[in-house]
């Protein structure tokens, strides 16, 4: 009955003459008045120059399974595990450049028709686990297209190898030194 | 002896303008005998040996004389310090939600909000309890379908992606108590005849959490919060739907308005079914503020 009398104050009818008599209501506090509007979009930094970390999502074959593990009814019964595909080739979403240095990184892990598949049943939610996979997939790719670490110089390599033997020579030098004095810490034997 | 106190206790009796029970003395015999004071009394000296030796150490705490550690040290406040100030937003799953739009308890072609809700019945808010508006939790996500308009009190980052997958609208709003008040239950207020009051601003401390755009909070810029659409669909990987321009989508409330359609500072009588504006000038300064 509350609900029948809210309809005859909230009901369609009286909200069209509430509306014919109500004008737009603008406060001091309206968002309209606190924000300008304009603002520019801001590019998101990423830590790949190449790739921004935005997928079309469209371009992306899910599918949905039910997951492994324990669980009795619930989990035979709920589609929670996600799988995620695209072929890597095909990709319009993906610069050449990208392609070329995700290839060469996860080529032996793509599929024998070149797609790679991301899969996750880390929560007992679809919605979780959709999140997880995706961001599994941007992390492929990140590391894919992230800059390699500076290769060491072959004087800085022997500079290195150099230290490490000084460093060794040392602590075995401290280390004898110390094994004396414990051993002289001993009286004579018989 | 005896006899010339009782002469003098009864003359005094006769003498006395008032009697009350802090006149009056105890019977001889009901007084209670002394107490002795805190520390080493009575069996529990000892002389010449310590109390160790004895074993008679005195009441529980004492510390030979000194201020004990359980004076010294000051008392902690209570566990439960501040909980009447505490503001609570009873949850409202989205299965709930779900389950209340399918049975027709809430229509969802039109603006949900706390009246919505509290009208179905079965969502309560009683201000008396502290209690400023409904939380929407995320528990039934993953079969949330509806596509709403809905404005709530509190709601986290899956509840706002899971309304949005379905091309709906999440806002979260605070009302304060007088607001709440109306709000919770309109058709009582509306019959006490005052007018629509200004919605308060949210307090110091929840501010933060209105102004973000992550929550989609109802002081936010508009442009922040749809990049932070965006950002969401990304994350939680679903297409974006425009947000329809059409009569409920476009329904929304200032931070003043507790009521759609009804301005703060007007009189709606429901028996003759007019409204009655102010027509002061400071009133309407003050209520358009």
């Amino acid at each position: 009955m509350l609900v029948n009398s809210l309809k005859t104050v909230c009901g369609r009818n009286i909200n069209n003459n509430i509306r014919h008599y109500c004008s737009q209501y603008t406060s001091s506090i309206s968002v309209g008045r606190l924000y300008s509007g304009d603002h520019p979009k801001r590019n998101p930094t990423s830590p790949s120059p190449d790739f921004s970390g935005v997928i079309p999502i469209k371009e992306l074959k899910t599918t949905y399974s039910c997951s492994s593990g324990p669980g009795g009814q619930n989990v035979n019964k709920v589609a929670t595990k996600v799988d995620i595909r695209f072929h890597v080739e095909s990709a319009s979403w993906l610069s050449e450049e990208v392609k070329s240095k995700l290839l060469e990184k996860c080529g032996s892990e793509l599929t024998k028709d070149g797609w790679l598949v991301v899969k996750s049943d880390r929560t007992r939610s679809q919605t979780l686990n959709q999140a997880d996979a995706l961001e599994k997939l941007r992390a492929t790719i990140r590391s894919a297209t992230a800059p390699s670490k500076p290769k060491i110089s072959a004087e800085e390599a022997e500079k290195i190898r150099k230290g490490k033997l000084k460093a060794s020579r040392e602590r075995l030098h401290f280390k004898r030194i110390r094994s004396s004095v414990k051993s002289e810490r001993q009286g004579p034997s018989d | 002896m005896a006899n010339g106190a009782r002469e003098k206790a009864l003359q005094f009796l006769r003498e006395v303008p008032r009697l009350s029970a802090s006149n009056i003395g105890k019977l001889p015999g009901t007084r209670a005998p002394k107490k002795r004071g805190y520390g080493m009394k009575g069996k529990n000296r000892t002389w010449g040996a310590s109390a160790r030796q004895k074993m008679h150490f005195g009441p529980l705490g004492y510390e030979s004389g000194g201020t004990p550690i359980q004076r010294k040290t000051a008392f902690e406040r209570s566990y439960n310090y501040g909980i009447h100030a505490v503001k609570q937003f009873p949850p409202v799953t989205l299965e709930q939600l779900q389950l209340a739009i399918d049975t027709g308890r809430i229509d969802s072609e039109k603006p949900i909000d706390m009246a919505a809700l509290c009208g179905t019945g079965i969502f309560r808010i009683d201000p008396e309890k502290n209690q400023f508006g409904f939380n929407l939790t995320s528990d039934g996500m993953d079969l949330f379908k509806a596509k709403v308009n809905i404005e709530v009190q509190w709601a986290d980052e899956q509840t706002i992606a899971a309304v949005e997958r379905n091309g709906g609208r999440i806002t979260t709003a605070y009302y304060d108590l007088h607001s709440v008040v109306a709000l919770s239950d309109p058709i009582r207020f509306l019959k006490s005849g005052v007018p629509v009051p200004r919605r308060l601003t949210p307090p110091g401390n929840l501010l933060h959490f209105y102004v973000d755009p992550a929550n989609r909070g109802y002081l936010a810029d508009p442009s922040l919060v749809e990049e932070q659409r965006e950002i969401l669909a990304q994350k939680y990987g679903y297409q974006l739907q425009e947000i329809p321009k059409d009569e409920l989508f476009s329904q929304t409330k200032d931070p003043r308005q507790i009521f759609y359609g009804l301005e703060p500072g007007w009189l709606i009588s429901l028996q003759d079914k007019t409204i009655f504006k102010p027509k002061i000038s400071d009133l309407q300064s003050f209520y358009s503020t």
